[in-house]
């Protein structure tokens, strides 16, 4: 059985995926809020991304920032999705489409009704 | 105005960043705490408008400390709570003992500490009828005496006109003497009531109608309805009762129809009447005082009713401010309207008080248990070093004596909710019996309350499992592990502890020597001859409503009505052939009697006060020669003793055997004058004479010892409500109910209870007896939760000192030095606390020995007494503990 995700990892993990290999804390937070609007914080991606990484979904790194992005000069612990990690989250995702398949029109009456 | 730019302002972020870093927990500490700060800026760079940033930055900050402690719990939790769970099963089972201990004293102390709030809230409850929340009450609260007031049937006929009620009506308590042909007679606690009763509470009849707006109109046919109890007790479950004909007071009333099982509205009634078309209609302010209460309107919130009631009472008080002044108009829920007439009001701040007061309690329970459970954990400190050497976080190992602590702390409350659901039970078939509770009052727990002790029994868990915990892992391993090597335990017992077990013992000692005299007391007391057989007399007391008495412009015209009324009362009764003597008082004999202090004038002496207060019962005329009592020196009452008017001082008075054998030593009373302590406004100054001495007559049942009495002389309509007693022959019961029909058909307006004396008087002894198990109870419960504590404690030193007494033992010392080592502090302790319990209850036994209803016989006896079952208990906690100290090998203790 493929492993499961919640709805928040799924997001956290399409954010890792748009930022490729600079996918950080704050980045990762601007990113869901910007297209999904709803407010996470860092504390919390944290967390999960730590319990991913235990699940071997993603993998993470720390590097000295530099230039105009390490303007503090501290280091940051960067994350990417591992093969495994990609496969789950794609049979996460082909499972919502699964189910969402030829119901979208009923949704959408029902939602304007 | 320049804005600061976001470098200006950039430290404070930065700050609060590196504070928030002790609290984030987790691997990715640092990294969270240094993007705090960062995200902060970025919304700043991004236009986010400075206020929300700052919102943001700080929703950020406390969401991102939660989540890091709930994901870090989450991932102890799921990599080993179920094993955390088995072992705490393990090691509860390791040490019955302790577990047995903490589940009884945390299974009565969780339940019990919420007995109140449950008590209360189902007193205060909703009324079992339709859409009860929307029934509310309306009353006058006065502001000046700060009491909520009765209300009138001209306040009724004001709030009818409420538009933001519906169903407005009223209801007054009354015993109505029901009899007829087939009908058992009987008193029944009845109801006047107004039709929309019925229909503000929605509740249907069982058989026929309830009573309609036109059974209030002058002159309709006078109607009753009756509960169902009454319909099968007393007219045998009759299925064609209704249009039968009963008699109320004599007049006589159709059933019209039954109300089912479970409604008593307004106060455990069973019967109901119409109030008289008359009455409503007469807008008096002297009429009888009643409940009066409605329903919200559809739509209207009962702030917008409340506003328009204090509207009405502010126009009423415009227009009579010598009576509305100080009154406000209030809504209040039913049962709230209902049970403070009921309960002479409950202080809701009371409620609280006792609530905390139960609630510190509890504390003292937890903080037993929890030095119970440190004791244990104190053994275990080997075993939680090295799991914390081998890796495990700190929270991880919180966690587990979490868990342990949850498991015994809600297994306790568990067992503790069954006890008190099989209690609450037996309580409700006590009060079908005894009617102490409301009718809609149900004690049996709901859902509400087992979620709360729940609730409190996870908060217990946290005081009694982690709070220990912490003490007992936040040293640091090298540090539990030094002090391992070099044999000592690794946690230290405060002088907290210390001081808790002290007061505790002082304090139980104390109540436990008033439960001690107060049980002997009433053990010498039962079967004691009260000078009287109680089985022989049947009591009564008849009260006249006010609006009977309002004979306003005629001089003594109240008296004058009551004295003839109370006459009939007594003609009435006398023609009963089975009535040997009937007579009134204001106090009656075998129940309780009113105490007043006594100032006795000696010869040769200076007047002196009586130790104990004495019964001063207020008897007719003809009192003791109408129930052939024996007059053994002096004379008995005359007309001439009551000849002045009301409220004069009269100076005659008899007294009883035991005034001239335990007050006068046996000397001669005749002639001798008293007075009271406190005297009355008529009584400043004067003395009354004793003119006679009356045989026993049980004027103190609850102790025959002190049953010293001042009867003083009353003439026939002082006293509303009067008593009266009648001596029958035969059994009272065939004859109650005669005399209860003639009682009431003497003056069928007023209100009558009857009764067999001995009846009543085994009531009153019942009650006794459980006020002083309660006293007993509460004493022996906190005595052995000071004995849990000393358990404790010894447990604590045995297992701190195991290394200790070993190296003792090998050295040679004696059992007895070594049994002193251990138990040196625990009996110090408990010496200082027998010797402060001993003067607390010295204290209190002293101030009970002018009590009439507690004979203290021997304040050392009884503190002796108690001390002995103190130490008995004490000497019980302390001995497993001791001798598992006794029995540590000096082998087994090194190598450990």
């Amino acid at each position: 059985m493929a492993a499961s995700l919640g709805a928040f990892e799924q997001l956290v993990l399409f954010a890792v995926l748009r930022l490729h290999a600079r996918a950080f804390g704050v980045a990762i937070r601007e990113s869901i809020e910007e297209r999904t609007g709803r407010a996470v914080s860092i504390g919390s991606i944290y967390t999960t991304l730590g319990r991913l990484e235990d699940r071997d979904i993603v993998v993470s790194r720390v590097e000295k920032p530099q230039g105009r992005m390490g303007r503090m000069g501290r280091p940051r612990k960067y994350y990417e999705l591992t093969p495994h990690g990609a496969r789950v989250l794609r049979d996460a995702y082909a499972s919502i489409q699964s189910m969402a398949g030829g119901v979208l029109p009923e949704l959408e009456r029902l939602a304007d009704s | 105005m320049t804005r600061p730019t976001p470098d200006a302002i950039r430290g404070l972020p930065r700050l609060i960043s590196i504070l928030a870093r002790a609290l984030i927990r987790g691997r990715d500490a640092k990294f969270i705490a240094t993007e705090l700060d960062e995200s902060f800026f970025r919304d700043i760079e991004r236009g986010v408008p400075r206020p929300r940033a700052i919102r943001r930055f700080f929703w950020n900050v406390s969401s991102s400390i939660g989540s890091t402690w709930v994901g870090g719990v989450q991932v102890a939790a799921a990599s080993g709570i179920g094993l955390d769970a088995r072992l705490a099963v393990r090691v509860l089972a390791k040490h019955p003992t302790v577990t047995a201990v903490a589940v009884v004293t945390l299974g009565v102390g969780i339940p019990g500490s919420l007995a109140l709030i449950h008590g209360v809230a189902a007193i205060y409850g909703d009324l079992p009828v339709p859409q009860a929340e929307r029934l509310v009450g309306i009353r006058h609260f006065d502001r000046a005496s700060n009491r909520p007031q009765r209300s009138s049937l001209q306040d009724l006929a004001e709030w009818r006109e409420l538009t933001s009620l519906r169903n407005v009506g009223a209801a007054r308590t009354r015993t109505l003497s029901l009899g007829g042909e087939g009908v058992e007679p009987r008193a029944v606690r009845g109801a006047e009531v107004t039709a929309s009763v019925f229909e503000a509470l929605r509740t249907p009849a069982l058989l026929g109608r309830e009573i309609g707006a036109d059974d209030e109109l002058p002159g309709a046919p006078p109607v009753i309805v009756v509960g169902e109890e009454v319909w099968r007790t007393h007219f045998a479950g009759d299925p064609d009762v209704i249009g039968r004909w009963v008699r109320i007071q004599g007049e006589p009333r159709v059933v019209v129809g039954v109300m089912p099982s479970g409604f008593g509205f307004p106060s455990d009634n069973s019967a109901w009447i119409p109030f008289r078309g008359e009455e409503l209609a007469g807008r008096s302010e002297a009429g009888p005082r009643a409940f009066v209460f409605g329903r919200l309107a559809d739509g209207i919130d009962i702030d917008i009713a409340n506003a328009e009631v204090e509207a009405v009472t502010s126009r009423r008080a415009a227009d009579n401010p010598a009576r509305f002044e100080h009154f406000t108009g209030q809504l209040v829920a039913m049962t709230t309207l209902l049970s403070d007439a009921r309960n002479d009001r409950i202080w809701r701040g009371d409620v609280l008080m006792v609530q905390l007061m139960i609630f510190g309690l509890l504390l003292v329970v937890c903080g037993n248990v929890g030095v119970l459970v440190l004791a244990r954990t104190a053994t275990r400190a080997r075993e939680v070093a090295i799991r914390t050497a081998l890796g495990a976080s700190r929270p991880r190992i919180l966690l587990q004596l979490f868990v342990e602590a949850l498991i015994l702390v809600v297994g306790a409350t568990a067992v503790g909710l069954l006890g008190a659901e099989a209690l609450a039970r037996r309580i409700m078939r006590t009060q079908e019996a005894h009617g102490w509770l409301p009718y809609w009052a149900d004690l049996t727990l709901t859902t509400r309350i087992v979620v709360l002790a729940l609730m409190v029994a996870v908060v217990c868990s946290f005081l009694v499992g982690v709070v220990p915990a912490l003490s007992s892992t936040g040293r640091g391993i090298r540090a539990n592990l030094q002090r391992m090597a070099t044999g000592a335990g690794a946690l230290r017992m405060g002088w907290g502890s210390s001081a808790l077990i002290v007061a505790e013992i002082a304090l139980s000692i104390g109540f436990l020597a008033v439960g001690v005299a107060q049980c002997w007391s009433a053990l010498s007391n039962a079967g004691a001859d009260l000078g009287f057989d109680p089985a022989r007399y049947v009591v009564g007391e008849l009260a006249l409503p006010d609006r009977d008495l309002d004979l306003r412009g005629e001089p003594g015209g109240r008296s004058t009505e009551l004295s003839s009324v109370h006459q009939d009362l007594v003609d009435e009764i006398s023609r009963d052939p089975a009535v040997v003597g009937v007579a009134i008082a204001d106090d009656l004999p075998g129940l309780s009697n009113r105490n007043r202090g006594v100032v006795l004038e000696d010869a040769g002496v200076d007047p002196r006060k009586v130790e104990w207060d004495v019964a001063t019962p207020r008897v007719g005329v003809a009192f003791f020669s109408a129930l052939r009592r024996p007059i053994l020196a002096g004379r008995d009452f005359q007309a001439s003793d009551v000849a002045h008017g009301d409220g004069a001082f009269r100076r005659a008075v008899i007294v009883n055997e035991s005034f001239v054998t335990d007050i006068l030593g046996g000397r001669s009373a005749i002639g001798r004058r008293l007075r009271y302590e406190r005297p009355r406004e008529a009584e400043e100054g004067q003395w009354y004479e004793i003119v006679g001495v009356v045989g026993a007559f049980g004027t103190n049942p609850l102790n025959v010892a002190r049953d010293a009495a001042v009867y003083h002389p009353i003439r026939n309509g002082e006293v509303n409500p009067v008593q009266f007693i009648a001596e029958v022959r035969g059994d009272p019961e065939t004859v109650l109910h005669r005399l209860q029909t003639r009682a009431a058909s003497s003056s069928p307006n007023a209100t009558l209870a009857v009764g067999v004396l001995a009846g009543r008087m085994r009531a009153i002894a019942t009650a006794q007896r459980a006020a002083y198990l309660f006293v007993v109870g509460v004493a022996m419960a906190a005595f052995l939760l000071s004995a849990t504590g000393l358990y404790a404690l010894l447990s604590f030193a045995v297992s701190r000192r195991t290394r200790e007494i070993g190296i003792r033992r090998a050295l040679g010392a004696s059992a007895v030095a070594i049994g002193l080592l251990v138990t040196r502090r625990s009996v110090i302790q408990a010496s200082v606390g027998l010797a402060a319990g001993v003067a607390i209850g010295w204290l209190l036994l002293d101030s009970q020995r002018t009590l009439r209803e507690t004979e203290i016989q021997s304040v050392p006896l009884v503190l002796g007494i108690t001390v002995l079952v103190a130490l008995c208990v004490s000497v019980a906690a302390c001995a497993r503990p001791t001798l598992r100290g006794l029995r540590i090998e000096p082998r087994d203790a090194l190598t450990e």
